[in-house]
């Protein structure tokens, strides 16, 4: 993996963190664990969830996500974000 | 009625949609915690800098104050209670709301907070808009405010609270508001209605959750029903003062602040209605997300200012 790569993977990782983190306070105080192909809906992710993180993913990576990418499988997880948004740098 | 979506709302809509889970558990925490960030996302967005401190009321809550300029001389001003389903918004999702409403208003805003559901059911919310207002209209000069020339507004449930408050304070204390303001208003728990039929889900409204987030307040339908929770039954309008009333075509509960302003205009009363098309229940409250939130809220706004004295 490229230092790239894994710095584009930490930084989806802590905007997925502070979206499940609110909701995860009470079971997990400071930090969720998020493994790359763990299921988004699981750790506590919903449809405001997934509104915040969209718009936290389009201000840390200055980019904006077309709404035909707009489809759940693309915010299922870690890996799948990174996947979009690394097909959405390369068409920029 | 074209039923059409501005491009930017259905932006936001496809974010909710992609988000969905059908078979996610009920859960007005983890709603509340997702308004918050929402609030901080896309709340503040281009809102106007106020003076603003924060207020104590006593055994109630806390209020934030907004003074759109320094004054020595006392201001108009305006008590302003958030939405959020009585059980999610606070003082900051609606910061941004209430700058804008300051600034274009020109009245020093009174943000007031009251407590939410499941911790605290009925009718803890509305005693504590009332003990609000109530306080806050009593100190007015402390507070730097003109007590002749006060307002009450909301939007969503904060509207039904300010509308309940001011129908309230005029018969226990003679407490009299000179405008009412309600964006987006929910003015009935129980009702059905055509815009709810229309619109009962995907609309950023779902309404079977904000239908739960009633119950959970105010778990019996007959209280539900009274005039209290549901001000649009209150027999007696006579005491509300001109009312501003702002409403989103798309929004189901288009119907409560139409109806109201409809039954204002047969008793005579002084009512202005404005629909925004394309819109759904809390845009104004996205500007980050919404560019006609800003021109929404200011002429709102515009229409709150208080007659030159």
């Amino acid at each position: 993996m490229s230092t790239t790569q894994a710095d584009m993977l930490a930084r989806i990782i802590a905007k997925v963190n502070d979206v499940l983190v609110a909701r995860l306070k009470e079971s997990a105080p400071d930090m969720v664990l998020i493994e790359g192909c763990s299921d988004l809906r699981t750790l506590g992710l919903d449809s405001l969830g997934a509104v915040n993180l969209m718009l936290s993913l389009e201000t840390e990576f200055d980019l904006y996500i077309p709404q035909d990418r707009m489809k759940p499988q693309n915010f299922r997880s870690v890996a799948a974000i990174a996947a979009l948004l690394s097909d959405l740098a390369k068409a920029a | 009625m074209s039923g059409a979506v501005d491009r930017h709302v259905q932006r936001l809509l496809h974010m909710l949609e992609s988000g969905r889970d059908p078979d996610a558990p009920y859960d007005p925490l983890a709603r509340r915690d997702g308004l918050s960030q929402l609030g901080s996302l896309a709340g503040s967005t281009g809102a106007p800098p106020c003076l603003t401190e924060t207020l104590y009321l006593s055994g109630v809550g806390r209020g934030r104050i907004y003074r759109p300029f320094p004054s020595r001389s006392p201001q108009p001003g305006l008590i302003y209670f958030h939405g959020g389903g009585f059980v999610a918004g606070g003082l900051e999702t609606h910061d941004g709301v209430c700058r804008r409403l300051a600034r274009a208003s020109e009245r020093v805003v009174v943000s007031a907070t009251y407590r939410l559901a499941p911790e605290f059911a009925f009718p803890a919310a509305h005693v504590d808009a009332r003990l609000a207002a109530r306080a806050i209209a009593r100190d007015a000069l402390a507070l730097g405010l003109d007590p002749e020339r006060l307002a009450l507004a909301g939007d969503s449930v904060g509207a039904g609270l300010a509308m309940s408050t001011c129908l309230a304070l005029a018969q226990s204390d003679d407490i009299r508001f000179d405008r009412l303001g309600l964006i987006c208003p929910i003015l009935d728990l129980e009702r059905d209605s055509p815009s709810r039929r229309l619109y009962p889900r995907g609309r950023f409204i779902e309404m079977d959750a904000v239908r739960r987030d009633f119950e959970l307040y105010c778990p019996d339908p007959a209280i539900r029903a009274g005039a209290m929770a549901s001000p649009l039954r209150a027999g007696d309008l006579s005491a509300l003062p001109p009312t501003v009333i702002h409403t989103a075509e798309l929004d189901p509960f288009r119907d409560d602040g139409e109806d109201l302003s409809a039954r204002l205009e047969t008793l005579g009363r002084q009512a202005v209605l404005v629909r925004h098309d394309r819109m759904v229940h809390y845009f104004y409250a996205l500007p980050g997300l919404i560019p006609s939130a800003e021109p929404a809220l200011d002429q709102f706004a515009k229409a709150m200012a208080a007659d030159p004295q």
